[in-house]
C-alpha cells in the first residue's frame, strides 16, 4: 500500500483545485499511478503527503481539434491518444510513441500529464511532443498560463512545476497534410521496454519536394526533451541530398556529448545515432536523395 | 486400437483449477489468526554481526514477535549437502540477502513498517566480489574452506599433451557467463501451521524438495521429522529455484508459528525474492579444442571457475555437470575438464534449469564454431564428424552400448527444421555484400546425463506408494512434486500404464510428506525415470498381491497373468480390474504397496575424473536463426528449432511445452537477462522486472518448433527419461553461434548476455579492425 | 487513514465495502473479499500477473488504487466461466496445453478477454499483442496465443 497522510479522490477540476488550494504543504497528484504507485515501494516517499487522485476526470481526459493545435486532456491515458483518429493521422508521431510504452495494461491507465510530470528522461512521448512542438496548459490553483514544453522539464525527474500546479492540457501543432511522420523505438526487448533510446521525426515536403517543415529529435538521450533549431534547418528549403542527410546525423548525434556529456554510454548512442538518423531520412525520403 | 495412457497427449489433470483461479499457491493460503513475515537484510555483505537491536520492532503495531538467529533452537544452519547456510544470520553475514532478523504481524503492511525499524551493529570485513577476488585474498568466506574453493571436478580421459600435439589446429579462448535469475512469475510464499495438540508444524507453499524441507525444518527447529509435515500448495515455476530458497523461508515462518501458536506466512516480494535467492552459477570458461584437419576431434582442456556466491549450496555438484556434460556428444580421446567452484560475497548460486550445462555448451559449441572456421568447415560439417553413435566411448569414458544414441539423429532434425545447411551458406555469402542487417545461423548439441549421476551413487532413489480401493480407483502418492512441467499428469499415465489401468482410475494425491515416503527430490530431470521406476515396482508388487487373491478365489494358477487397459487376463478368466479389487478386499488381501527404484550403482572413479558420470542421457539439439543490426547492436531472433531425444515421451504435448518454454529461457539467457552485478560492492542492481528483463510473447518467435526424437530407453521403466533441463540447455549456445555467425566471426561475442552494448561494441571493434 | 466505501461490479454482481482508499486493487480483491486468482508477481506492472478488467479495459491491478474503482465495473478470472468467451478461452488454454504452472494464466485470460470482446477475429499478431504485457516463464507463449486463436476460431463458429 502507498502510505500517505490524506488521500482525496477528486472527480472535476473544480474539485481538483479546491483540493490543491486547501492542502497542507506536501502534495501530490495521482493520476494512472504508473510512476506513483510503483515509487510508493521504496523508502515511503509521500508518507507525509497529501495525495489528490485526479484518475479519470472528465474534463482532463478530451481529446479535440482546434484551428492549428489538437488540445490533449493531460489525464488522457496512452491508449486514448493511441486510438485516436484524429493523433493518428493529424500527430501521428504522438500515436506511434504512445503505442510503444509499456503494455495494454500500462497503456490503458497511465496519463499522458502523469508521464510529463513525472519527467522521466525515457519517457517515450517526449520525444514525439518536441516535434509537434508541444505546449502545456497548466492551471495554479485557477490561474491558467501556457508554456512550451522545454520549459515545464528541467532535468530528470524534475519540473518547473509546484506541487500545486496541475498540468490541464498538452497541446501539439497539427500537421499539414502530407506530412510525414516517424517515431523509433530502440529498446532492449519488444515489450515492456523502458527505452534505450527513442528518435521522433515531423518531415513536410511541399509538391517540388522541397521541406517546408522538419523537426527531428531523440528521447532517452538528453536531461529534458529538446529541439534543435539549427539541425532543423540544415533541411529546410532543400531537397536533400544524401550528403543533407549525412550532415544532420552528424550534427544531430553530436548534440549528445554536447548536451549530455560524455557518459559511458554515449561510445553506444552517438554512433548508433548517426546511424538511425540516415536510415530513417532515406526512408522518408523515399530514397529519392542523391 | 492403441488405448495405452503413454504416448497421449492427455489433458493436465491440475489445468482446470489453474484456469478458472481456484488453484491454491502459497501466497493464496488464507488461515485464521494468520500472521504475515518481513525479513530484514544485511546492511553489508560481509560483516560480523554484533549485535541486532530489535525492541522497538517489537512494539510496533499489530507484532507478534520479532526473531533472530539466536532464536533458533537447534541447528543454526542448513543446507543439502554442506551444511553452511543461514536461515537467520548469527555470527556473519556473507552476502547483501542474508537475513538478521524476521518481524511477524497481523497485516503485511504492519511487518513491513516494522521491519524497517529493526537495527544493527556491523563489523565490516572485506568484501570478495569475484571468484578472482576471493582466489586472491586470505580471507576465508567460511572458515573450514580457506581458499574459498568449494568444489572441484576433474575430469580427465587419455593424454591431454599428445592430443594438442597431434592436432593439426587449436583454437583457445575464455567464454563467461553471468548471473541468471529463475524469475518464475511466483515469488516465494510458505506458510507453517503449529499443531494445536504438540510439537508439529505442517508446512505449505512453494517446496520443490519438501522431504529436504522436512529435514532442515527438523534440525533447525528441534521437532522429530514426522511432526514435520510438508505439504507443498501448488507451485508457480520453479526451475530450480524453490529449493533451500523455500527452507530458509520455511524455519523462519517455523519458528514464528512455534513461539506464537499461530499459522505464519512468509511471501517475498520480487524484490526480496531477487536479493536473496540463489541464481545460476556465473561461469568463466578457458577452453582450448584441437583437432586434425579433417575436422576429427583430438583433445579438448578447459579450466572452468564458477562463482558459488556466498554458500556452498550446490557448488560441488554443479561443477561435476559442467565437467562431466561439458565436454558435449562428441567423440574425443583427450579430454581435461577441470571445474572449480569458489566462493564469494555475493548472491549464492544453486541448481538453475540445466544446471551448468547452458554455460558449458554456451562456451564448447561457440569454440567448436571457432574450429570450424579455423578448418574452412561448416558448423554441421564439423560436428557430422564428431557425434556421437552406438558403441562409442563418451568423453568421461562411458560405453555408450545400453541405448539408442541418436544425438546425429537429434542434430539431422533438428538442422533440417531449421534449414541450417542452406542458410548456413546463404548468409554466409550475402552478409559479404555490406548490408547493415545480417542474418546468422547456429547449432549447438549437448547430451544430458539423468538424475544425479555418480555424484550420488548408491543414494539416487525414489519411492512411491499405490493402494488400490475396493471400487477399482487407485490412490497414488509420491513425492515428488508439481512444478508445472505436468508431473502429476506424467506420473498418473505411468502409473496407469503400470497397473494396467485407465487413466481416469488414477488419483494422484497431493504432495504430502506424512502420506508418500520419503523420496529423492523432483530435481535433476529425474522424475520420469526416477518416479516412473518406483511406480512400476508398486505397480508390480500390487498386481501380484491381485494375483494372489485372484488365485485363491477361482482356484486358478495366475501364472502370466496380464493387467492391460482395466482387463485382468490369466488361464481362461477376464474380468474387470474393479471386479478384481473388490475380490481382494473381500478376501481380506491389501491391494497396497511401496515401490523403490534405486539407479544402479556407477562405475565412476572420482579420484581419476573418468567412467560413467550417469546411468543414461537424453540427446539434445537446438539451432537458431537470428538477425543482427549493426547499427544498433540489436538481436531479432527469426526462429529456434529445439529437437530431443527424451526417451519415450510419455505425453507428448507435455513434452512439446517444456522445449517451447526452454527455448524461450535459452533466449533470455543469452540475449538480454542481466542482473547488473557489481564487482566492486557485490551487490545487484536489477531487482524487479522492469530492469531484469526477460522475453516477452514478442520477443519470443512464433514460429519456434519443438521437435520430438523419440528412441525408448530400456533403463527406463516405462521408456521415458529426462527433458525438463535438456529442453533449455543447447539453447544460448546455439543463438550466440547464429550472432557470431551474423556478424562473420565465430566466437567473436564470448559473453552473455549479449545484449545491445556487447553486440555494438563487438561490431564496432569488428569493424574497426577492418578500417 | 479515512476510510471509503467502496461500491462497485464485480463480475456481474453489487459489491460494497469499507477500504482504505490508497490501497492497491489487487489487495482489494486478494484481501478484502478474498478473490485470491489474481496473482501478483512483481508489484510494478512488469508482469502481467495482476491483469483485471477495469470498465472495459484490461489494467494491472497492482497500480491501480481503491478509490480509483469506486463506481466501475470489475471483471476477475474467478468470473470468467460465467461468460461464454471465458469459458471458451478456460477450454482451449486446457485443451491446447497452454497451462503449466498457471500462475500467469489468469492474467493471460483476462487479456485475452478483452481482446475477444472488442475483436472477434484478432490475426495472430494482434493477439500478441494484446497479450504482450503478459509475462510467462513456462510455455513460451506459442501455446499460449495457440489457444487464444483457437477460442477465436470456436466462438465464430
Amino acid at each position: 500500500m502507498m502510505e500517505c497522510r490524506e488521500y482525496i479522490k477528486v472527480t472535476t477540476l473544480e474539485e481538483a483545485l479546491e483540493a490543491l488550494a486547501a492542502a497542507q504543504s506536501g502534495v501530490k497528484l495521482l493520476a494512472g499511478g504508473t510512476d506513483v504507485l510503483v515509487n510508493a515501494r521504496e523508502g515511503h516517499p509521500y508518507r507525509d503527503m497529501t495525495i489528490v487522485d485526479i484518475y479519470g476526470i472528465a474534463q482532463l481526459c478530451q481529446v479535440e481539434e482546434q484551428a492549428d493545435w489538437i488540445a490533449i486532456g493531460a489525464g488522457a491515458t496512452h491508449a486514448k491518444i493511441e486510438q485516436s483518429p484524429l493523433i493518428r493521422e493529424k500527430a501521428g508521431v504522438l500515436a506511434d510513441a504512445c503505442r510503444t510504452v509499456g503494455s495494454p495494461q500500462i497503456r490503458n491507465h497511465a496519463t499522458i500529464g502523469g508521464n510529463l510530470a513525472n519527467a522521466s528522461p525515457a519517457a517515450d512521448a517526449l520525444a514525439a511532443l518536441s516535434v509537434l512542438e508541444a505546449e502545456v496548459e497548466i492551471n495554479r490553483l485557477g490561474n491558467v498560463r501556457r508554456v512550451p514544453l522545454g520549459d515545464v522539464i528541467e532535468k530528470p525527474y524534475r519540473t518547473t512545476l509546484t506541487e500545486r500546479d496541475l498540468i490541464t492540457r498538452i497541446f501539439v501543432k497539427k500537421a499539414p497534410a502530407g506530412t510525414r511522420f516517424h517515431f523509433y523505438k530502440l529498446g532492449r526487448r519488444k515489450a515492456l521496454s523502458i527505452s534505450r533510446m527513442t528518435i521522433a521525426t515531423l518531415l513536410h515536403r511541399d509538391a517540388s519536394g522541397v521541406i517546408t517543415q522538419f523537426h527531428m529529435t531523440m528521447g532517452a538521450t538528453f536531461p529534458k526533451p529538446m529541439l534543435f533549431a539549427d539541425v532543423d534547418a540544415m533541411l529546410i528549403g532543400k531537397r536533400p541530398t544524401r550528403a543533407d542527410i549525412i550532415a544532420v546525423a552528424d550534427a544531430l548525434s553530436a548534440k549528445i556529448p554536447l548536451i549530455a556529456g560524455i557518459r559511458p554510454s554515449t561510445a553506444y548512442k552517438q554512433p548508433v545515432c548517426n546511424k538511425m538518423v540516415q536510415r530513417i531520412l532515406n526512408e522518408l525520403l523515399g530514397g529519392d536523395a542523391e | 486400437m492403441e488405448t495405452l495412457p503413454i504416448g497421449k497427449s492427455l489433458e493436465r489433470i491440475d489445468a482446470r483449477a489453474k484456469v478458472t483461479g481456484r488453484a491454491e499457491y502459497g501466497a493464496d493460503v488464507r488461515l485464521p489468526d494468520m500472521l504475515y513475515c518481513k525479513g530484514v537484510y544485511a546492511a553489508h555483505p560481509h560483516a560480523k554481526l554484533l549485535a541486532v537491536h530489535t525492541d522497538e520492532a517489537k512494539r510496533a503495531e499489530g507484532v507478534a514477535c520479532v526473531v533472530t538467529g539466536a532464536d533458533i533452537p537447534g541447528e543454526k544452519m542448513f543446507g543439502e549437502l554442506y551444511v553452511d547456510q543461514y536461515a537467520l544470520v548469527c555470527d556473519k553475514t556473507r552476502f547483501f540477502g542474508d537475513v538478521i532478523a524476521v518481524v511477524a504481524a497481523q497485516t503485511q503492511e504492519q511487518a513491513d513498517a516494522a521491519a524497517d525499524l529493526v537495527t544493527a551493529e556491523y563489523e565490516e570485513l572485506p568484501v570478495l566480489a569475484t571468484p578472482q577476488m576471493a582466489l586472491a585474498s586470505d580471507i576465508a568466506i567460511n572458515a573450514d574452506y580457506p581458499n574459498n574453493i568449494c568444489g572441484n571436478v576433474h575430469v580427465r580421459k587419455g593424454d591431454i599433451v599428445a592430443g594438442f600435439q597431434a592436432a593439426d589446429v587449436t583454437v583457445s579462448g575464455t567464454y563467461r557467463t553471468g548471473f541468471v535469475e529463475h524469475a518464475y512469475i511466483e515469488p516465494e510464499s510458505v506458510t507453517a501451521i503449529p499443531d494445536r495438540m504438540r510439537r508439529e508444524l505442517t508446512v505449505l507453499g512453494c517446496a520443490q524438495a519438501p522431504y529436504n524441507l522436512r529435514l532442515t525444518v527438523a534440525r533447525m527447529l528441534n521437532i522429530p521429522i514426522a511432526q514435520v509435515i510438508v505439504k507443498p500448495s501448488v507451485i508457480g515455476g520453479s526451475f530450480g529455484g524453490k529449493i533451500e530458497s523455500a527452507e530458509s523461508l520455511a524455519v523462519r515462518a517455523g519458528l514464528v508459528a512455534l513461539i506464537t501458536g499461530r499459522p505464519a506466512q512468509y511471501t517475498l516480494t520480487r524484490e526480496d525474492s531477487i536479493r536473496e535467492s540463489y541464481k545460476r552459477h556465473p561461469i568463466d570458461f578457458d577452453i582450448r579444442l584441437g583437432a586434425k584437419r579433417d575436422g576429427t576431434l583430438c583433445a579438448m582442456q578447459v579450466e572452468a571457475i564458477g562463482d558459488a556466491g556466498a554458500y556452498i549450496n550446490m557448488s560441488p555438484p554443479v561443477m561435476y555437470k559442467t565437467a562431466t556434460l561439458g565436454p558435449g556428444p562428441y567423440l574425443i580421446s583427450n579430454v581435461d575438464y577441470n571445474a572449480t567452484s569458489v566462493m564469494t560475497n555475493t548472491v549464492h548460486t544453486g541448481s538453475m534449469r540445466g544446471f551448468g550445462t547452458p554455460q558449458a555448451i554456451f562456451a564448447l559449441e561457440n569454440a567448436m564454431d571457432e574450429l570450424a572456421e579455423k578448418l574452412h568447415l561448416t558448423p554441421t560439417e564439423l560436428r557430422r564428424k564428431n557425434l556421437l553413435q552406438n558403441g562409442d566411448v563418451s568423453p568421461c569414458g562411458h560405453l555408450l552400448d545400453f541405448h539408442e544414441v541418436s544425438i546425429r539423429s537429434v542434430m539431422e532434425k533438428a538442422a533440417a527444421e531449421l534449414e541450417f545447411d542452406d542458410k548456413y551458406a546463404r548468409y554466409t555469402a550475402e552478409n559479404k555484400d555490406g548490408r547493415r542487417i545480417r542474418r546468422g545461423v547456429g547449432i549447438a548439441v549437448s547430451m544430458r546425463g539423468a538424475s544425479i549421476g555418480a555424484d550420488g551413487n548408491g543414494f539416487d532413489v525414489a519411492r512411491a506408494y499405490i493402494e488400490v480401493l475396493d471400487d477399482g480407483s487407485v490412490n497414488v502418492d509420491l513425492g515428488l512434486t508439481e512444478l508445472g512441467q505436468g508431473l502429476r499428469t506424467c506420473q498418473s499415465q505411468m502409473v496407469a500404464e503400470g497397473l494396467g489401468v485407465s487413466f481416469e482410475r488414477i488419483c494422484l494425491g497431493n504432495t504430502d510428506t506424512s502420506r508418500a515416503p520419503a523420496t529423492g527430490a523432483c530435481i535433476a530431470s529425474r522424475s520420469t525415470l526416477l518416479g516412473g521406476g518406483a511406480l512400476k515396482d508398486a505397480s508390480i508388487k500390487v498386481q501380484a498381491i491381485m494375483a494372489r487373491a485372484l488365485a485363491r478365489q477361482f482356484g486358478k494358477s495366475t501364472d502370466g497373468i496380464v493387467f492391460r487397459e482395466d482387463r485382468v487376463k490369466f488361464a481362461d478368466i477376464d474380468i474387470s480390474f474393479g471386479e478384481a479389487a473388490k475380490i481382494c478386499y473381500d478376501l481380506c488381501e491389501t491391494p497396497i504397496a511401496v515401490g523403490t527404484y534405486v539407479v544402479p550403482r556407477l562405475n565412476w572413479n572420482e579420484e581419476k575424473g573418468f567412467g560413467e558420470p550417469f546411468y543414461t542421457y537424453t540427446y539434445s539439439c537446438h539451432a537458431a536463426e537470428v538477425a543482427v543490426d549493426l547499427d544498433t547492436g540489436s538481436v531479432d531472433v527469426l526462429k529456434m528449432v529445439g529437437c530431443h531425444d527424451m526417451g519415450r515421451a510419455i505425453n507428448p504435448a507435455m513434452a512439446k511445452g517444456q522445449i517451447y518454454g526452454g527455448l524461450a529461457m535459452a533466449q533470455g539467457m543469452a540475449l538480454i537477462e542481466d542482473l547488473g552485478h557489481s564487482a566492486k560492492t557485490s551487490a545487484l542492481k536489477n531487482l524487479n522486472f522492469e530492469d531484469y528483463l526477460i522475453p516477452t510473447v514478442l520477443d519470443v518467435p512464433d514460429c519456434n518448433v519443438p521437435i520430438l526424437d523419440e528412441h525408448h530407453d530400456p533403463r527406463s521403466a516405462f521408456g521415458g527419461r529426462s527433458l525438463g533441463e535438456p529442453a533449455t540447455e543447447p539453447g544460448a549456445g546455439a543463438l550466440l553461434c547464429a550472432v557470431n555467425h551474423a556478424l562473420g566471426h565465430a566466437g567473436l561475442i564470448r559473453e552473455l548476455p549479449a545484449d545491445l552494448d556487447r553486440v555494438f561494441a563487438a561490431i564496432r571493434s569488428m569493424e574497426g579492425e577492418k578500417s | 487513514m479515512k476510510q471509503i466505501t467502496l461500491r462497485f461490479m464485480l463480475n456481474g454482481k453489487n459489491m460494497e465495502l469499507e477500504t482504505a482508499p490508497n490501497k492497491r486493487m489487487l489487495d482489494v480483491l486478494r484481501g478484502d473479499l478474498g478473490q485470491t486468482g489474481t496473482k501478483e508477481g512483481c508489484a510494478v506492472g512488469e508482469c502481467g500477473a495482476c491483469t483485471v478488467i477495469l470498465n472495459g479495459e484490461p489494467v494491472a491491478s497492482c497500480l491501480v488504487t481503491a478509490a480509483q474503482m469506486q463506481g466501475g465495473t470489475v471483471l476477475t478470472i474467478e468470473g470468467m466461466s460465467e461468460t461464454l468467451i471465458g469459458r471458451v478461452l478456460q477450454d482451449c488454454f486446457v485443451e491446447g496445453d497452454a497451462v503449466q504452472c498457471g500462475f500467469c494464466t489468469p492474467g493471460f485470460i483476462m487479456s485475452a478477454y478483452a481482446l475477444l470482446l472488442k475483436d472477434p477475429h484478432p490475426t495472430r499478431e494482434e493477439i500478441r499483442e494484446a497479450v504482450a504485457g503478459n509475462i510467462c516463464r513456462c510455455t513460451g507463449y506459442i501455446p499460449i496465443v495457440n489457444a487464444i486463436e483457437q477460442a477465436g476460431i470456436k466462438l465464430r463458429a
